[in-house]
């Protein structure tokens, strides 16, 4: 039995990098995605690989280091739920791989995953329309309270909010991955 | 660059004398082409007979020589097992790749030790592996831009009638960028690489083909926006996005087939015409019950299907014929719409991954700003029009899409050999990368598409109680089942002291560098121990395989070196001799009898010797006849510099006395 | 007699230049107006020249002269700007249009010059 089993890490590289100073950014959930993209090409621009390819070896793996760093920072700072994670991370709150869920939820999210399943197998492209954009709602919906949740954090400094901004975030990965399916079918 | 910034006074810096020229190459699956900067121009470098494109034909004879290009394509029919051609489909590939080695190949694979496909060339009595293949391409094209290079940069020199008679061996290229599809997996890019160093070539970089394609664009036409590159080659399809904005070039997705191409409309033109004339390939099914047809009468049939798809980009149908084993000749006539109808399963796998290019990019195909063709493929009409549907729009085309690849490597390597910082490339890693975990099941931990270089670690632990080793298994693909991904590494890390399971702490860091390719290493970080490995992919070439095979092309350098000095210096002489009989015509009063009769003599011992097989001893004689001439050349070289003064370019004057 | 002036016959085929001047270009004259006023300089004039050194031997001068021309130089003005050449170096850049370009590759200045025979893959140096 040498198979190795896999358990999900805390985002490591994001307490060890402050990605928001890395981007010249204000540690803040809401951010500008143009402000983001410019500061990102930005500083690609100096410290991309290809700019170094003359350089002595120590610079060229300290270039190739700094350009990993800023390709995860931005991979990170743009998407809202890598975000979110990335936040409660710097904040002490990691979330595992066996996270609970509300009963409840994982109820409908089982169901709701069959449904796709059948519709899939019959080739039902108006329910599979029909079920990503409910989905696509509730993503809006719950997006909406984590940037609302984050807001009331960093104006009051209140921590006891990271205990429902984690519960949110946990429901939006079970969004995410529900969206995925909708990927490959097209 | 030929670019001048104003400098403050006395500070002009004069440079120092520069360095070799970077090149850029497309390795093609059909034809491949060199091209490098000249004056700021990206320009192609034809070979020696005027042509730019050289097929990706390799011919290995019984008597143990190696022919490249047309020539070796024109025996492809004589000998089919040992002309190799789109060597490029199994680059990279393992023997158990059905899809590299299937049917309708007229190659017969050697016995490899299960990690490289070898071909078995020249009578059966060798066997090569698809990297020294490109490798024999790659040395090739470098010879031919060594060729024109030298010449191109050869100083200034008060002329004389024997000018440059160089026959050195200094290479006068320094880097090379060499061209991938962006779809090629690890294991694919890894062999490329190696084909280079394997040609003598300084890889700079691996270049994705259709970044290279909007480099070339955006160098000519200074585009900016979100494009769309539907490269369809030979053997491979790339479908890529690519936005420019404010210097920085970044793919925002990629995907396509990279076994999949304009050869595969022949293969399934050709199965067509074969089955209808009783001959099936056994791939059709039993229920064709034809005659197998033999491996000469397959590369007859695609030969004519390639050149009735290419008859149909000009007209409307045309007539296939093709010569059967029995004598009976078997024709018909196809219709561009047959061979759309034909080809339209194909085009439809690239219509899909076009789709899900446009999805990872999260852009509709009505915000693009254009789609770039490129690709020998995209000529066909049948093409133009599915991609135009496709994108609903017109693709633009005008840069020749059989050169824009090139073209777009040579700006890139110009910019990398010059450390340039004025265009930066965001590429991106066009298949996701991950680890096998329990049962089977794949843990990404490189997503596909994610810009380039990056890394990304993940902590596994142990399983067992007193387990001591981890077997650790690196895949590539985008499918949840190990079986149904691509292996690239497997490796064993050992020497963990036994404690309760879960315990262990062990990080697998990926990292991908800038061209692509990745590195796995393993750290047990437990016990303050720390152990690393480093994997290569299972299909590369370990160190010592690239050693021998260099040592085996140094061996065969040295011949070619030999043949081309031979060639060089007879061409030479020749033009030397042609030249001093023209000037003792033209000016025979500045000749005294002296000089005459020298001249005369070195002349006729000149001609004699460069009908020899030594090119030293030609060489040799090139100089004594310059020798000879020297004080009638320098009488004409003053007389000319007299009408220099008087209002003409140096160039003129030049021209003039070499006439 | 060599493969570089067959190069030669070429080029020089294609455009036959004023050879009595320098010629800048309306793009080259407002790149220079420009820089001048951000140097602070609005009316300093341009120095070119051709002096040794490069890997062919040859290499261009390019720079600012804020102060007036030798009585030996050859002043040319064209769109507002002022070139100063020595006559040695006007024998080799006779004809020249200086040009002002932008493109991937970077932009600054160009000199497209009749009497060069070529460039090196730089293009710092210039080969006669």
């Amino acid at each position: 039995m040498t198979q190795p089993e896999f358990r999900r890490a805390a985002p490591r590289g994001g307490q060890e990098v402050d990605f928001y100073a890395l981007l010249g950014l204000a540690e803040r959930y809401e951010i500008d995605r143009a402000e983001l993209e410019s500061r990102y090409l930005e500083k690609s621009k100096n410290v991309h690989p290809d700019r170094f390819v003359a350089a002595p070896a120590a610079e060229r793996v300290a270039a190739l280091q700094r350009s990993m760093q800023l390709n995860q920072a931005y991979k990170t700072l743009k998407r809202p739920l890598a975000r979110a994670e990335y936040l409660l991370a710097r904040r002490g709150t990691s979330i595992g791989a066996n996270e609970t869920l509300e009963p409840g939820f994982l109820m409908e999210v089982l169901e709701l995953r069959e449904e796709l399943a059948t519709a899939k197998q019959a080739g039902d492209a108006a329910k599979l329309r029909q079920l990503e954009s409910a989905m696509r709602h509730r993503e809006e919906d719950t997006l909406g309270r984590i940037a609302a949740l984050f807001g009331t954090l960093e104006e009051s400094g209140d921590s006891s909010v990271l205990t429902d901004i984690k519960r949110e975030v946990i429901l939006m990965r079970y969004i995410e991955r529900y969206l995925d399916e909708f990927q490959d079918d097209i | 660059m030929s670019l001048f910034q104003i400098a403050e006074p006395g500070q002009s810096t004069v440079k120092e004398a520069c360095k070799g020229r970077a090149v850029g190459i497309d390795l093609g699956t059909t034809n491949s082409l060199i091209a490098y900067v000249k004056d700021g121009e990206p320009t192609i470098i034809p070979g020696p007979d005027g042509r730019e494109l050289i097929p990706s034909v390799v011919h290995y004879s019984d008597d143990g020589s190696v022919t490249v290009g047309a020539e070796a394509k024109n025996l492809a029919s004589r000998y089919p097992r040992d002309t190799i051609a789109s060597v490029k489909r199994f680059v990279g590939r393992g023997p158990e790749d059905g899809e590299a080695t299937r049917t309708m190949t007229p190659y017969q694979f050697a016995e490899s030790d299960g990690r490289v496909v070898k071909f078995a060339v020249a009578g059966g009595r060798r066997a090569v592996t698809p990297i020294e293949v490109s490798a024999e391409i790659l040395r090739t094209l470098k010879v031919r831009a060594e060729t024109v290079l030298r010449d191109d940069s050869a100083g200034p020199e008060p002329s004389e009638f024997a000018n440059g008679v160089d026959g050195g061996i200094d290479s006068t290229i320094d880097g090379a960028v060499i061209t991938v599809p962006a779809y090629f997996d690890d294991a694919q890019r890894q062999a490329t690489r190696d084909a280079g160093r394997l040609a003598g070539l300084q890889v700079l970089r691996l270049l994705a083909e259709p970044t290279a394609a909007a480099l070339a664009y955006g160098l000519d036409k200074g585009t900016k926006g979100t494009y769309a590159v539907y490269d369809l080659g030979g053997g491979t399809f790339d479908i890529s996005i690519l936005d420019l904005v404010e210097g920085v070039f970044r793919v925002k997705a990629t995907g396509g087939d990279s076994a999949l191409g304009g050869d595969d409309f022949d293969r399934t033109l050709a199965e067509r015409i074969l089955d209808e004339a009783g001959y099936s390939d056994g791939m059709a099914g039993p229920k064709h019950a034809g005659t197998r047809p033999d491996r000469a009468l397959v590369s007859r049939a695609l030969r004519e299907a390639r050149a009735v798809k290419e008859r149909l980009s000009d007209s409307e149908s045309t007539e296939y014929a093709l010569e059967l084993p029995d004598g009976r000749r078997f024709v018909r006539i196809v219709t561009r719409a047959e061979l759309a109808e034909a080809i339209r399963p194909l085009l439809d796998k690239t219509g899909r991954a076009c789709r899900r290019a446009l999805k990872d990019a999260e852009i509709r195909a009505a915000e693009l700003d254009g789609v770039i063709l490129v690709g020998g493929s995209t000529r066909s009409p049948c093409v133009r029009d599915y991609v135009a549907e496709v994108f609903d729009r017109e693709p633009l085309c005008d840069i020749d899409p059989e050169h824009v690849v090139a073209l777009g490597a040579a700006v890139q390597a110009e910019l990398l050999a010059g450390g340039s910082s004025e265009v930066t490339l965001l590429d991106v890693i066009p298949l996701s990368l991950g680890i096998e975990t329990m049962g089977g099941v794949v843990e990404k931990i490189v997503h596909r598409n994610s810009t380039i270089p990056c890394g990304a670690m993940q902590e596994f632990t142990t399983y067992a109680d007193n387990q001591t080793g981890f077997d650790i298994h690196v895949v590539q693909g985008e499918r949840e089942a190990v079986d149904d991904n691509r292996s690239l590494a497997r490796f064993y890390l050992k020497g963990i002291p036994p404690m309760v399971a879960g315990m262990a702490r062990v990080e697998i860091t990926f990292l991908v560098d800038a061209d692509g390719i990745l590195r796995v290493s393993a750290l047990e970080k437990l016990t303050g121990i720390e152990n690393s490995i480093e994997v290569k992919p299972s299909y590369g070439l370990t160190d010592e395989e690239i050693e021998r095979m260099l040592m085996d092309s140094f061996e065969h350098a040295d011949d070619d070196l030999v043949e081309r000095n031979l060639r060089v210096e007879r061409i030479e002489a020749e033009r030397i001799l042609n030249a001093t009989r023209a000037a003792m015509k033209s000016d025979p009063e500045l000749l005294d009898d002296v000089t005459r009769a020298a001249t005369e003599k070195a002349m006729a011992e000149l001609e004699t010797l460069a009908a020899g097989e030594d090119y030293l001893v030609i060489r040799k004689a090139i100089e004594a006849l310059d020798l000879a001439s020297k004080p009638f050349a320098q009488r004409r070289m003053n007389r000319a510099v007299g009408a220099a003064v008087k209002g003409r370019s140096v160039g003129e004057v030049e021209r003039e006395i070499s006439h | 007699m060599s493969a570089q002036v067959q190069a030669v016959v070429s080029e020089e085929a294609v455009v036959m230049p004023d050879l009595s001047t320098i010629v800048i270009t309306k793009s080259a004259a407002e790149a220079i107006q420009s820089q001048r006023v951000k140097r602070g300089t609005p009316d300093a004039a341009i120095r070119v020249g051709i002096r040794g050194g490069g890997c062919t031997g040859f290499s261009y001068l390019f720079e600012w002269d804020d102060k007036e021309p030798k009585s030996t130089d050859k002043v040319f003005a064209e769109h507002g700007v002022k070139l100063y050449v020595d006559p040695k170096s006007f024998v080799y850049l006779r004809g020249t249009e200086l040009d002002f370009v932008t493109s991937m590759m970077g932009h600054g200045f160009k000199f497209n010059n009749p009497n060069a025979k070529g460039s090196c893959g730089c293009g710092d140096s210039v080969q006669f």
